[in-house]
């Protein structure tokens, strides 16, 4: 039968009493950027109806996940802010105390604000604090150095424990932008395009892409291989559902990663698997990198590795094979990055899809082209500058390498200031990579008041308390305390707004704004899509035109061009300008046709593509992918890869196993949420009310956990409750905490606060493993003194708060990675009850 | 009379709820009611010797309630049921019963609902039939009633 369907309509059109919207979602509400295509229903008053899936888009055809098709009840959601607010600093943490401002009343703040501790302490006083993967995001850098004029841009999460650890890699081993699972998502026609070959093997590599849709992968393309053929190689402890459907899954244990990937490296090298042509043209430092894998030190066998990651041994083996055996694809996720061996990890990755073949060829991993140097001539040698020319996560390695100057903010920076950015001496290669301070040193910052106070903050798209990426957040609650003013964008007063912001600027939906989605932070070919304005709601802006106007009221150079004038006209110039660019069109023409597909040229390794200077092979000092890296050799990190067993495993410290005897990870996504976001949509709430534990039914039995109970989760750093769900999803002694949980129906001043140990108290069991000297930094471990009893819960942040038991400073040499997937707690189960009352959600949200 | 019924295909339904929350928006359903649910069944292990691989069952299977109408008003415009048109792993289909019966006979670990009545006429809906014996018979007679047992003894 057929149905009627919308393909090829314009992006605006009639319907009935409607006015449709093509568009395509980023953020906010959260997510990363797949720009998923949707149709928004607007009534004859400008407001959304409802919202259903676009089937133009190439990629997702029409289908939509219930975070969208729930979008109206978060852009008309009660609590949501949609004026400028201030509060009084005498006054955080009283929902009761805000104050509706004007535009111009907040600017004017701002800046008062920023003359005074710009002018009375240095800039660097200053720090912007940003989440992960959102549209705004990712202008951290440019909101605090191009904007206030301070260094201290930060993402708050140890180590940067997402994404970067792995971008990093691939900068400085592969020497290209990061090597995504080809979907043909850039191809017309996508899986039926004659270029595109449907990969043999896809190994999803602690990573449930279905759910979490990683940086931009469309996490349901890989149903859609699985439809064409695709076989399924699971890497992850857990019986996630895809496992169920794989040909072989490695159930590791957690944290053990670089001993999985060491050993299938083994495998393939020593029964000659790999490609040699690819290894002899393309691969710098091949003899070392076997001769490595082949130590009987520091290298790893099948046999070594089954007892390190226990499994069997002829997992390993079939795993490494079967991904050998063709064109094999790998989508690697965050277990990379919470992890400190980490980086090990990454680097034998790279080196598995560089060795097979699989790097940049159809069906394999897909990257980016990197642009031509500006001044750049077919025939012509040209000198460019590599030591700024990373393929980092910003995009624009040809510019950076032809004119440093580019980097809005940053290079325009005093060095003297740049040099001030906290943590740069201890982890140089972190900082230059991301322009921003190291996490971990910016924690000892807030709560030390050392090398400086940090004096004046911007909570910018991040709820940091709730536990979505800060380890030990009660460190930063009380170290953030001293903030003398701060400010915040935010669709919503999370609880850290409401415990430290004195002023919050109402954030525009994806429903009210321009923008472009760039899949993979336009680190993959896959599509450019314009978001597309549909509604208004009260005075809400973008990130972009709040970057635009702040940065003019506050007189910024950065933000100027060659002859003093605004460098942006406003958002859709903005967006023309800094994120249409690969379409070679304006926003206004991207608008016109919603999404744009990129187009795919491979093996560019080949014809000079991945250089802006358009010599043939990587950008890498040697030119090739680097096995035995230059880069960690330069920044004192082992040129080679080796494995480190994770800090808190039974096998590095028996005496702590013996307290805290269950291994837990955390961090798995579902469906109803975006990290901290979405928990007052009621409808999405219903789906996963309660913050949930997955315990193995023998555990349970041990600890007298019936399925459904609650229980309170400890160790050294703190505690938590979640809800019971007993079942062989993970392994005995291994156990899964919900992240990002916080109660928007509970009050502000609810009282869950007094249950908590002060800080410090709990912290100091064991000098031995808590004031390690480690990265050449003394440990400063969770030493912060606290009575906590007479402050507000803050909508009971601090009852499910999973964040609170990982320490920071559990970084590798390289300052990436924290211990969020592979921990240790001991459990007890609880006699009380705290499940969620969904009649008292539904009647605060309801719409 | 059932006319059309949804087909699930759940080798691939992940379980990702898009049709429960499609259909209630749809439908303006409160908190506490639904139009489709997901029935989940595990993961438990199937084989004790190995867990590498194939040897768990998981299946999870949208199950479509009382309140499912097939979204007779998009019907009625001659578009799809919205949990259909959303479903992430393009795993639900919609049609006559007849057609979707075909589709059924395709591949294995495949479900088919007819939830409720339905007297929409759609264009094509007729080109698949299914003779069923039933039909070809006419109406089933009334059976004859056993008779009436002996009274119990107390």
């Amino acid at each position: 039968m057929e149905f009627k369907n919308d393909l090829g309509k314009p992006w605006k059109f009639e319907e009935g009493d409607f006015t449709v919207v093509r568009s395509a979602m980023w953020s906010p509400p959260g997510c990363h950027p797949v720009g998923c295509g949707v149709k928004i229903y607007v009534d004859k008053d400008g407001v959304i109806d409802h919202v259903e899936g676009d089937e133009n888009n190439p990629i997702t055809k029409g289908r939509l996940c219930v975070r969208c098709l729930a979008l109206k009840d978060y852009v008309y959601n009660p609590s949501r802010v949609i004026y400028p607010m201030k509060r009084d600093p005498k006054d955080r943490g009283k929902h009761d105390k805000w104050e509706r401002i004007t535009w111009d009343e907040a600017y004017a703040l701002i800046k008062e604000k920023r003359d005074y501790f710009r002018d009375t302490y240095g800039p660097e006083c200053m720090a912007v604090f940003s989440g992960t993967g959102r549209s705004g995001g990712i202008l951290v850098a440019d909101m605090a150095q191009a904007v206030l004029g301070t260094p201290n841009a930060c993402y708050t999460q140890s180590g940067y424990a997402c994404y970067q650890p792995r971008s990093m890699s691939c900068s400085h081993v592969l020497g290209a932008y990061y090597p995504e699972l080809d979907y043909a998502g850039g191809l017309q026609n996508t899986y039926d395009n004659p270029t595109y070959r449907v990969p043999d093997v896809i190994v999803c590599w602690g990573k449930m892409p279905l759910a979490s849709n990683g940086d931009g992968l469309f996490g349901h393309a890989v149903i859609d291989l699985m439809k064409r053929g695709s076989k399924l190689i699971m890497v992850d402890p857990r019986v996630n559902w895809l496992c169920t459907r794989a040909d072989v899954h490695v159930r590791l244990r957690p944290g053990t990663d670089t001993a999985m990937a060491m050993a299938w490296l083994s495998v393939i090298i020593n029964e000659d698997l790999y490609d040699h042509q690819f290894v002899e043209y393309w691969c710098y430092g091949f003899n070392e990198f076997v001769a490595r894998i082949n130590d009987p030190e520091m290298g790893m066998t099948p046999e070594k590795a089954a007892e390190i990651c226990e499994v069997p041994v002829e997992d390993i083996y079939a795993a490494a094979r079967l991904y050998a055996s063709g064109v094999s694809s790998i989508a690697w996720g965050l277990a990379f990055d919470q992890n400190q061996n980490g980086n090990q990890a990454a680097h034998c990755v790279l080196a598995l899809m560089a060795i097979c073949g699989n790097v940049d060829v159809p069906g394999g991993q897909i990257i980016a082209e990197i642009d031509a140097a500006p001044g750049f001539e077919e025939g012509k040698k040209m000198e460019v500058n590599l030591d700024k020319a990373d393929a980092g996560a910003d995009g624009n390695a040809a510019e950076d390498a032809a004119r440093p100057q580019r980097r809005i903010g940053w290079d325009a920076m005093d060095p003297e200031l740049r040099a001030k950015t906290i943590g740069y001496a201890e982890y140089p290669l972190y900082v230059d990579n991301i322009r921003n301070a190291q996490a971990d040193m910016m924690w000892d910052a807030v709560v030390s008041g050392k090398p400086y106070q940090i004096r004046m903050g911007w909570i910018q798209s991040t709820n940091l308390l709730a536990p979505s990426c800060c380890a030990q957040p009660q460190g930063w609650y009380e170290g953030l305390k001293n903030l003398e003013w701060c400010m915040a964008t935010d669709c919503f007063i999370t609880p850290t707004i409401e415990a430290f912001g004195d002023l919050i600027l109402p954030l525009a939906s994806c429903a009210e704004k321009d923008d472009v989605v760039m899949t993979h932070y336009a680190g993959s070919p896959v599509t450019l899509a314009a978001c597309n304005k549909a509604v208004d709601v009260g005075e809400v802006k973008s990130d972009i035109t709040i970057l635009i106007e702040l940065g003019e009221y506050l007189g910024s150079d950065a933000l100027k061009n060659e002859n003093g004038e605004r460098m942006f006209k406003d958002e859709d110039d903005f967006l023309t300008q800094r994120r249409a660019k690969p379409t070679g069109m304006p926003f206004e023409d991207l608008r016109d046709i919603v999404v744009f597909q990129r187009g795919v040229n491979y093996r560019k390794y080949e014809t000079g593509l991945l250089r802006p200077d358009r010599v043939p092979g990587f950008l890498t000092p040697t030119g090739r992918v680097e096995l035995w890296s230059t880069a960690y050799a330069q920044y004192g990190e082992d040129p080679l890869p080796y494995y480190r067993e994770p800090a808190f495993s039974p096998h590095t410290n028996p005496a702590l196993a013996e307290k805290y005897p269950y291994i837990f990870t955390t961090g798995a996504r579902n469906y109803a949420s975006f990290h901290s976001e979405h928990r007052q949509i009621a409808v999405l709430r219903e789906l996963h009310p309660d913050p949930i534990i997955e315990i193995h039914p023998d555990d349970a039995a041990r600890e007298n956990i019936a399925n459904g109970q609650w229980v309170e989760v400890s160790n050294d750093y703190g505690r938590a409750k979640f809800k019971a769900v007993v079942s062989v999803i993970v392994k005995p002694g291994t156990v899964q905490m919900d992240h990002g949980w916080w109660f928007p129906e509970r009050q502000a001043d609810d009282d869950s606060r007094d249950e908590i140990i002060p800080i410090g108290e709990i912290a100091t069991f064991n000098d031995e493993v808590l004031d390690i000297a480690m990265n050449g930094a003394e440990i400063r471990a969770a030493h912060v003194h606290s009575d906590h009893a007479d402050e507000p819960g803050l909508y009971g942040v601090w009852i499910s708060n999973v964040n609170d038991m990982v320490p920071n400073h559990y970084n590798s040499h390289l300052g990436y990675g924290g211990p969020y997937k592979c921990n240790c707690c001991a459990i007890k189960p609880l006699k009380e009850s705290y499940d969620t009352d969904m009649s008292l959600v539904a009647e605060k949200f309801d719409i | 009379m059932p006319k059309y019924a949804l087909l699930i295909d759940y080798e691939y339904c992940t379980g990702c709820e898009s049709c429960v929350v499609a259909c209630k928006m749809e439908h303006d359903m409160p908190i506490g009611k639904w139009g489709i649910r997901v029935h989940d069944d595990g993961p438990w292990q199937m084989n004790e010797e190995h867990e590498g691989g194939k040897s768990f069952n998981w299946n999870k299977i949208p199950v479509p309630t009382d309140m499912c109408d097939l979204c007779a008003d998009r019907l009625a415009e001659g578009k799809k049921p919205t949990c259909v048109h959303h479903c992430l792993a393009f795993c639900m289909d919609f049609g006559t019963i007849a057609e979707m019966a075909a589709k059924l006979a395709e591949k294995p670990k495949q479900v088919l609902f007819a939830p409720c009545d339905c007297d929409i006429d759609l264009p094509g809906a007729d080109d698949f039939v299914i003779p069923t014996a039933k039909a070809a018979a006419g109406p089933r007679p009334r059976p004859k009633m056993a008779p009436k047992p002996p009274a119990l003894r107390a």
